[in-house]
């Protein structure tokens, strides 16, 4: 009974290590009154180490729904989510808000800065959680809000730097703690063209320099040639998976 | 990942200078719920310093039970300004609490901040009341022990404040990131 106990537990720590996300049959319902809302209903896909991934899909076909339960932000109806091996459900308290503040780095689709916080502050907020001593909290933020281009706003609050501002403090805390998986929703959403392609460039500079995993959810057709696939949803489910290779040949054959 | 003791932390130092900071910056919120503990101490401690005269109008025998209902209104107006402010002052803070929770935030650290905050603004309001209250008391003739009544305005202040925001920031401090971050308020 109790060895069996531990297999059970030990079995999904060795799943083959080769994914870093495994998303299997993951479904989420929403009750509105007597109407059951299926943002999520069986989404399956797996996302190897350091491969780009892009999640497209028009508006309400369950993007944001899916990166929260990735992100182990919110619990799926059904269905299971691997990080790293690790079936996050089995995560107690402790390791989940751990897997929150290290090994994943969220940009969120609405920024959800800190309104009080300076850019400098919101960046370091993660490096707080994670016990960084402060000095090196500072350092390392400045250097992350320099890489997205805000090296002059350091200082600013949320509240007096534009929507695309906000979008590149909200990147660099995403960087902050060195994340394995990088998951962005609508990164470029408030971007102007020129901007856009900047994040663009860096989170896939990320992407091949440190061997970052990077999903993001995305509107943006820029986006597919960074990605190494990219996935269709509507209505909550896949409606295909192409590999870029793939979408690039079509483009040559045409 | 995951090893036990890898836990996410906030240094004590660093909650009390996010709640300083976070009251400095809403001043103008802030000071909304401190005015309404601040008024409903001023109206215990004034009616503690005027209840002698306002009960010599009373026939003797109903003294006893007059002056404690005094109290007990006196009591039930400052415990329900006080819950009331704090409980707004959660409310404000479900969005920042889901982004907190977000980036490793455990549910302790945030109940940490809210109880915090709630102590630091029921000291302020509740010593605001009493000054103001003494005032008013003393202006208009009461008498009382000051010193008793100063322990007696904190103590209540910060009691009560302590008590009504522990439920909703136990409440607040659970919630998923994502049920937090939904919140409108
Ligand atoms: N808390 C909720 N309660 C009820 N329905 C919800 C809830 N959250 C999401 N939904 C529904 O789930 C569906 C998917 O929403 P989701 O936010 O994931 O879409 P999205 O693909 O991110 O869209 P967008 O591109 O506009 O951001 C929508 O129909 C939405 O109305
Ligand atoms: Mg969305």
């Amino acid at each position: 009974m109790v060895e069996a106990q531990v297999k059970t537990e030990l079995v999904p720590r060795r799943r083959k290590l080769e994914y870093v996300v495994e998303v299997m049959d993951v479904k989420k319902y929403y009750k509105l009154g007597k109407v059951i809302v299926k943002a999520l209903d069986g989404v399956s896909f797996n996302v190897k180490r350091s491969e780009y991934v892009s999640i497209m899909g028009p508006s309400g076909s369950g993007k944001t729904t899916l990166f929260n339960m990735i992100g182990g932000l919110d619990r799926p109806t059904a269905g299971k989510i691997y990080i790293e091996g690790v079936d996050i459900a089995m995560l107690d308290a402790y390791e989940l808000a751990w897997l929150r503040a290290n090994t994943i780095g969220y940009i969120f689709q609405t920024f959800n800065l800190i309104p009080v916080l300076t850019a400098l502050e919101n960046v370091m907020l993660p490096m707080i959680f994670v016990g960084k001593p402060y000095d090196e909290a500072v350092e390392k933020a400045k250097k992350l809000l320099e890489l997205v281009g805000l090296g002059r706003f350091i200082h600013h609050k949320p509240g007096e730097l534009s929507g695309g501002q906000q979008q590149r403090v909200a990147a660099a805390r995403a960087l902050a703690n060195d994340p394995a998986i990088i998951l962005a929703d609508e990164p470029t959403g408030n971007l102007d063209l020129v901007t856009g392609l900047k994040l663009i460039n860096l989170l896939k500079k990320i992407n091949t320099e440190q061997k970052v995993t990077v999903v993001t959810a995305t509107h943006d057709l820029k986006m597919v040639d960074v990605s190494d696939r990219i996935i269709w949803i509507r209505d909550g489910r896949i409606e295909k998976i192409e590999m870029r290779r793939d979408i690039e040949a079509e483009v040559r054959e045409e | 990942m995951g090893k036990s003791e890898e836990k996410t932390v906030l240094p004590f130092g660093e909650a009390i200078y996010m709640v300083l900071h976070s009251i400095r910056l809403r001043l103008g919120r802030i000071l909304v719920v401190i005015i309404a503990i601040t008024a409903s101490i001023a109206y215990m401690v004034s009616l503690d310093l005027l209840s002698r005269i306002l009960a010599s109008s009373i026939p003797p025998n109903g003294v006893g039970i007059y002056l404690f209902l005094l109290d007990l209104t006196a009591f039930i107006v400052a415990a329900a300004g006080t819950m009331n402010s704090l409980l707004i002052m959660i409310a404000e803070r479900y969005h920042e609490i889901g982004t907190m929770k977000s980036f490793g935030a455990r549910d302790i650290h945030i109940f940490e901040l809210l109880m915090i905050e709630a102590l630091i603004l029921t000291i302020i309001g509740g010593f605001l009341g009493y000054l103001i209250g003494l005032g008013i008391g003393y202006g208009l003739g009461g008498s009382g022990d000051p010193v008793f009544l100063l322990g007696k305005a904190i103590g209540v202040a910060v009691l009560i404040g302590l008590i009504s925001a522990s439920y909703p920031s136990y409440q607040a401090a659970r919630m998923s990131p994502v049920e937090a971050l939904r919140v409108e308020v």
